[in-house]
């Protein structure tokens, strides 16, 4: 019950469809996987598709088709959080489950088996991966699998080839805008066209972000009178300054401004993938530097981040990475000096 | 908690001894109904196998004989080892033998060295008896798989050198995997090696045919061509796919574009779309162009393979053998860095970008 009541205070949890018959979008899927998974015999599912495209919410209302949402014939795990003993605790969820007999029979619709969902499945070590192959077959009857995950690149081969493989894209600008407004004629909150539009725009069509900045908005919009500051992340703030440090001056007093602001957003628990990517986001938006140097930047942002992966300390990487993109910055300053 | 989680590992080894024995032969009419395809439709018998006519021919010859050697079986994923070998065993030991005289281990088992030593071994030295009264061949052997054998350990390996010497009298090892490299020498040369190829088109589409008949499914003879097209000899892959578009089409027939749709296959023109835009650059669209492919929730791999694919290919014969190697080189570096845990959407934005250097410079 308590639970219930938290979740109704995050809308993006209140207003996730719960049915088919909900859901907003990618009507053409849909319609696909309900025929699919309405055969007795449907096969193991791989979704897969970028943050916010509605994944975990498709799952929900597979589930919800077959049996009812929160019953016992289905599982769901993240492995994520068991770092090196994926493998055996995959394993041994998946042969539990199928092992076991359902106590009662009237709510699975029919249905004589168990559904293990299996979220990140990206994040899952090879090994455990590699161990999923035989499980998978050996249970089948009993027992099917939800994978979920937001790149293929990392699940190897002989999964994807056990899989019925669903793509997720994210839902288009219009969409976005058009649940927004549902929403908040739900919320009753009153909020221009104009506005939906930049959160729509804002949000990258990630339908999570969209309806997270939804709120953020409906609280502070009473205080703030700037829309584009009501919106706006703390961290991606922080980012955007960074960018503006590195592109206005290149010199070591900066790097140690620079320096402040990484350690801050380390600080914030901010991923050095996800600074790096915003970024590049941000920087392929300013129209203030020369294209060709925005590719080199890129370029080096790709490096730097692939190495800070396998290194430990991502402040160095970082701290490279803005060293580099200053050096390319200040050559193309000297280079089209000289031109004129 | 470490302890906790390996009590946990030990007693599924033991579960897994009891799945194998669990599996019985008469119950399957009641599964077959939630069975998925790839599973309905293994072969029961060696002959059954499509298009590994040598192995067949050899596996037959000793099913008559009733003397099998040490076995290695490896090739691509899909060919059919692992339906080989289970059918190999239901018809040499038949349904009542079937389960005690074999162990099957695979990568979800732990296959370390204690493994090899505990496990195989107690297996191995039990007695069986010689002669028996049954309808099948069942010689006094007992068989250990080893499935998805390139995933032990070396150490492992090494142990079950001797293992394999010492017992050979009345147990056989199958080893199964896909890259034969994998498997240390010694231990491969104790065996007869047998390398299954990809399927060929014919046996493919045959069997396809046959299950599309047995289920029933209206289908379009293009729809099949698809299929064989796109998994490039990976049956289990093909079926798998028959079954996820067999259950969801649209309309009356199967079609060709149903198979692409659950294929995971880019659209062409969605290809040709991106290698356009390159080529005519303008400014802000590429980094467009990367949003736009990590939003819809592309593969990335696929979308490497393709782009290799129409580099090479002669749609893009005006571009310099150089420049076309660069591009591969691109390719391959990114595949690399994603394998390794490298970013998607910042790979996506570098490969695009230097692809647009290299063909605009």
């Amino acid at each position: 019950m308590m639970e219930s009541e938290f979740e109704d205070n995050i809308w993006t949890e209140k207003h996730r469809p719960a049915t088919f018959k909900d859901l907003a979008y990618n009507q053409k899927y849909t319609k696909a996987i309900k025929r699919l998974i309405n055969s007795q015999d449907f096969p193991h599912l791989l979704l897969y598709g970028p943050p916010g495209a509605g994944k975990r919410t498709f799952t929900r209302c597979i589930l919800n088709e077959i049996f009812v949402l929160y019953s016992n014939y289905h599982i769901e795990l993240s492995p994520t959080n068991n770092d090196s003993h994926d493998r055996i605790m995959v394993n041994n969820m998946i042969k539990e489950t199928a092992e076991s007999q359902p106590l009662k029979r009237e709510k699975t619709k029919g249905k004589d088996f168990k559904i293990v969902v299996i979220h990140d499945l990206n994040l899952l070590s090879r090994s455990a991966q590699a161990g999923l192959r035989r499980t998978m077959e050996k249970y089948m009857s009993e027992c099917r699998i939800i994978f979920q995950c937001e790149s293929l690149s990392r699940v190897i081969d002989p999964l994807k080839s056990r899989c019925a493989l669903v793509r997720v894209p994210a839902p288009t600008y219009d969409t976005v805008a058009e649940r927004m407004k549902d929403i908040a004629k739900m919320e009753n909150l009153s909020i221009s066209t104009k506005t939906i539009d930049m959160i729509a725009r804002r949000s990258k069509r990630n339908m999570r972000k969209a309806i997270m900045l939804l709120q953020i908005y409906s609280v502070n919009f009473t205080s703030i009178s700037d829309i584009g500051k009501a919106l706006s992340l703390g961290y991606e703030q922080i980012i955007s300054e960074i960018l503006k440090d590195l592109i206005s001056e290149q010199s070591a007093t900066r790097v140690k401004v620079i320096r402040n602001k990484f350690y801050q957003l380390i600080s914030k628990g901010i991923s050095t993938e996800c600074i790096f990517v915003n970024l590049i986001r941000f920087l392929m938006q300013s129209d203030s530097l020369d294209s060709n140097v925005r590719y080199e930047i890129t370029k080096l942002a790709c490096e730097y981040d692939f190495r800070s992966k396998l290194g430990a300390r991502s402040i160095f990487h970082l701290e490279g990475f803005i060293c580099q993109a200053m050096v390319v910055i200040k050559k193309s300053k000297i280079q089209s000096g000289y031109g004129v | 908690m470490e302890a906790f989680l390996k009590r946990n590992g030990n007693k599924s080894l033991k579960k897994v001894e009891k799945d194998v024995e669990m599996e019985p032969d008469d119950e399957k009419d009641n599964k077959s109904r939630y069975q998925p395809w790839v599973e309905k439709y293994r072969p029961n018998k060696i002959d059954e196998v499509s298009h590994q006519p040598e192995v067949v021919s050899a596996l037959n010859k000793s099913i008559e004989t009733g003397k099998i050697p040490h076995l290695l079986l490896y090739g691509p994923p899909g060919t059919g080892k692992t339906s080989t070998i289970l059918a190999l065993s239901k018809e040499l030991f038949g349904p009542e033998f079937h389960r005690s005289r074999i162990l099957e281990l695979n990568a979800s088992d732990d296959r370390g060295i204690g493994m090899v030593r505990e496990k195989i071994k107690k297996f191995a030295q039990k007695k069986i008896s010689k002669a028996v009264s049954s309808d099948y061949p069942c010689p006094p052997v007992q068989l250990i798989i080893l499935d998805e054998a390139d995933s032990m350990t070396v150490d492992a390996q090494a142990a079950l050198r001797r293992t394999i010497e010492v017992y050979s009298a009345q147990t056989r090892f199958c080893i199964i995997c896909n890259y034969v490299s994998k498997i240390i020498e010694p231990l491969a040369s104790r065996c007869v090696k047998f390398r299954f190829t990809p399927i060929a088109e014919e046996a493919q589409m045959k069997r396809l045919q046959y299950i599309c008949e047995q289920e029933e499914i209206n289908h379009d003879n293009s729809a099949l061509e698809a299929l064989v097209e796109v998994t490039d000899g990976d049956m289990r892959k093909s079926i798998m796919m028959l079954q996820s578009a067999g259950r969801s089409y649209e309309g009356d027939k199967l079609t060709a574009e149903d198979i692409y749709e659950v294929s995971g296959k880019i659209p062409i023109e969605v290809i040709q779309d991106i290698w356009d835009q390159i080529l005519n650059q303008s400014d802000t669209n590429i980094s467009e162009l990367a949003e736009n492919v990590i939003q819809e929730g592309y593969d990335i791999m696929q979308l490497l393979s393709q782009l290799i694919e129409l580099v090479t290919n002669a749609a893009t014969r005006d571009v310099s053998h150089l420049k076309k190697a660069r591009i591969a080189e691109i390719c391959a570096e990114t595949e690399f860095k994603l394998i390794k845990g490298g970013s998607e959407e910042l790979n996506v934005s570098y490969l695009l970008v230097s692809i647009s250097d290299i063909l605009n410079s």
